[in-house]
């Protein structure tokens, strides 16, 4: 699915974010990939969430 | 990556501890290592090769990597090691990389190594985490990855060892920031990867829907009014409780105000119930009376006779006369003989005594034996007259009974005329108390309605809980919904873009690196040659002949420069930041610029390819480290020099001891 322009700021923020912690991790391996699943997902809850608590 | 120190111990020809710190300065960014050779110039390149990924390539002996002056030395059972430890900074975070190998003198002379595990230390937020064994090896091919560990210690004297079979895409893309994009597209996954970001978003959505809300929003309606109708229900029957507590109290009232009549009719009906009893019993004792009598009357009438005919029996005690075992026959065969038993001798005649009294004698015994029959019959007198006794103290007692019922009767009788004659004229109040039982059963019969009715109300009320219960989940579960769906929206959207990005940039990656290493090459090798790339990221020589494109044989000089020109080339991309892309969603995928290391450069090299090399080197990577020989140098000084940043000789004092200094 494709997001409409005002969302995709917001994707651009969860990418660089995402790109981030797993440049982090290729570096290190300083965690499990089900960790990384989970930051990643928090990684997108947290910014998704943050774009609806300032909608309100 | 910067490399910033090697510290060596005991690895080959060089003795003890050695450390070289590496020029850092970008300005001055060529660490230069002046050595002739076998003076340990390949040993070095080779310590980083080893510490990185536990490979050598010495000709000689490949396993001993322990000082020949230090194996030699060794006391029996002592214990030394190799070591090798690289400090480096890449994304801005200092890693040491260290590898030892340990060595035991055993007690007939040589050496045995042992395993020699690297182990990877980073510096984060000033504290020094170690990476763990499983991931060490993920760790270094992610820093300097082992498929392109030739390419990075680049020895240009046994450049041939490259392969140009083996597929170093992966390798290629990772340093150019591939591998962080393949990571992030690993863990945000598919809908159907479960173990995945978009996969556990998919099993986060819950089901329900509209339609499950809607009935149950139906089952509340539903309950509530059945309800209604119950508490309808309720509100009658305690009307109706309420109209029988009335007369209940009426009835109450008028049983209290009669008291003595109610006394007195339930004496009636206590006394006409008792005298039935009676009159009962007195017909059953009648009845038994008469069957008694019918059965036992013979016995009770011949009771005097049969008294007379024992107490006679009982006189004459004729059953004592006879001689035991004395027959009538005895007898008569005596009188034949004439003679007693005794010996006396008589006559038959009765004028005889004994023969007289043996005459007399034959009346009491066998066959005539009269005192047997005698107690035979006595025997059946006292069984005929057994139970006269028991028989005239049962009809006494039957007799008593009925008489005793008729009289307790009669005298009811006249207790119960009494009674009614009071009566006569007052109202019948066990008919009242019969309402009253009926009214108070009626009563009870009705609140036990209403209990169930509340229970069953309490039971639409659980029922309708839980109902708005799940109605609100599906609510809750909508909104929830809703929100996972946009997570899911973000999630893929993402995915989407960086695997197109991906393709986009793989593709980029080799025609950029095409482009720059035949730039590199052409500066390097003056002829009509091109370096092409194949999908394998392995390069080879082509030329052009009539418009067609051929591929040319390699000489070894020709290899070294293509070879060179390719790692030059993937290092001045790197450095480049190819994948930076501020235009897409603003992403920045860091690659990071890499040092080159090179053993012999300037090899066979004529004066005017040295000064290209030594030009070109300190601008395509971030850092030069470079083993060099005396002459070499020289030519390549005058467009290097500058650029130096730092210096080291090798110094050899033996064949199996070096120094740098």
């Amino acid at each position: 699915m494709a997001l409409d322009a005002s969302k995709q700021q917001h994707a651009s923020i969860m990418l660089r974010q995402i790109l981030e912690i797993e440049r982090n991790y290729n570096a290190t391996k300083n965690c499990t990939r089900d960790e990384m699943v989970k930051r990643v997902s928090q990684i997108i809850r947290n910014e998704a969430n943050r774009i609806v608590e300032g909608e309100k | 990556m910067i490399i910033k120190s090697l510290r060596l111990k005991n690895f080959r020809q060089f003795k003890d501890e050695t450390k070289l710190d590496f020029a850092t300065d970008k300005n001055k960014n060529v660490t230069l290592i002046l050595g002739d050779n076998t003076f340990g110039k390949t040993t070095l390149l080779q310590a980083f090769n080893w510490c990185f990924y536990g490979k050598v390539l010495f000709a000689q002996n490949p396993k001993m990597l322990l000082n020949y002056d230090v194996s030699e030395n060794m006391a029996p059972k002592q214990r030394t090691s190799v070591e090798v430890e690289i400090t480096l900074v890449h994304n801005s975070r200092e890693y040491t990389f260290k590898r030892i190998q340990w060595y035991t003198r055993r007690d007939i002379g040589s050496v045995g190594e042992e395993l020699c595990p690297l182990t990877i230390t980073y510096k984060e937020n000033g504290e020094v985490k170690t990476v763990r064994g499983t991931n060490v090896k993920g760790v270094v091919n992610t820093i300097i990855p082992e498929d392109l560990s030739l390419y990075f210690f680049f020895d240009t004297e046994r450049v041939n060892s490259i392969s140009n079979r083996k597929d170093v895409g992966t390798a290629v893309k990772n340093l150019m920031g591939i591998s962080v994009i393949d990571s992030a597209l690993d863990h945000l996954g598919t809908k159907t990867k479960k173990d995945s970001v978009i996969g556990k978003f998919y099993s986060d959505l819950q089901q329900g829907s509209t339609a499950d809300a809607k009935k149950y929003i139906n089952n509340i309606h539903d309950f509530e009014a059945a309800k209604e109708a119950i508490a309808e229900k309720i509100a009658n029957f305690k009307a109706e409780i309420a109209n029988y507590n009335t007369k209940k109290s009426e009835l109450e009232a008028k049983l209290r105000d009669n008291k003595r009549t109610a006394e007195l009719q339930k004496k009636k009906e206590k006394l006409v119930r008792d005298i039935k009893t009676q009159e009962n019993a007195y017909e059953r004792n009648v009845d038994a009376f008469f069957n008694q009598f019918s059965e036992k009357s013979l016995k009770i009438f011949a009771a005097p006779l049969i008294g007379g005919v024992k107490k006679y029996l009982k006189d004459t005690k004729i059953d004592e006369k006879g001689v035991i075992d004395v027959t009538n026959k005895t007898i008569m065969a005596l009188i034949r003989r004439g003679k007693c038993l005794c010996g006396t001798e008589f006559k038959q005649s009765e004028a005889d005594p004994i023969y007289k009294h043996l005459l007399d004698e034959m009346h009491y015994v066998p066959p005539e034996s009269i005192g047997s029959t005698v107690k035979h019959y006595r025997e059946k007198l006292d069984y005929f007259s057994k139970g006269v006794d028991e028989a005239f103290e049962s009809l006494g007692n039957t007799h008593k009974n009925a008489l005793s019922a008729l009289i307790l009767a009669q005298e009811w009788e006249d207790d119960l005329e009494t009674i009614s004659k009071e009566l006569q004229g007052q109202a019948d109040m066990g008919q009242y108390e019969i309402e009253l039982v009926k009214t108070n059963n009626r009563i009870k019969e009705l609140n036990q309605k209403i209990e169930d009715l509340i229970r069953q109300d309490e039971n639409y009320n659980r029922s309708i809980d839980g109902a708005k219960k799940k109605y609100d989940s599906l609510v809750v579960i909508s909104g929830k919904n809703k929100e996972v769906r946009e997570y899911i929206e973000y999630a893929e959207d993402i995915a989407m873009f960086l695997q197109s990005y991906r393709q986009e940039k793989a593709t980029e990656i080799r025609h950029k690196l095409q482009l720059k290493v035949n730039e590199i090459f052409g500066k390097m090798y003056h002829g009509s040659r091109n370096v092409m790339i194949d999908e394998r990221y392995n390069v080879s020589l082509s030329t052009t002949v009539n418009g067609r494109t051929i591929v040319t044989g390699e000489s070894e000089g020709s290899n070294r420069v293509k070879n060179f020109a390719f790692i030059a080339g993937l290092v001045a991309l790197a450095k480049e930041k190819v994948l930076s892309d501020q235009a897409k969603k603003g992403i920045s995928i860091e690659t990071e610029p890499y040092p080159l290391v090179m053993d012999a450069p300037f090899s066979n090299a004529d004066e005017r390819h040295t000064q290209n090399i030594a030009q070109l080197l300190p601008d395509i990577a971030e850092q030069v480290i470079m083993f060099v020989m005396d002459k070499d140098w020289k030519n390549a000084k005058e467009k290097m020099a500058h650029k130096v940043g730092r210096t080291y000789m090798l110094q050899k004092h033996s064949e199996t001891h070096t120094t740098i200094i």
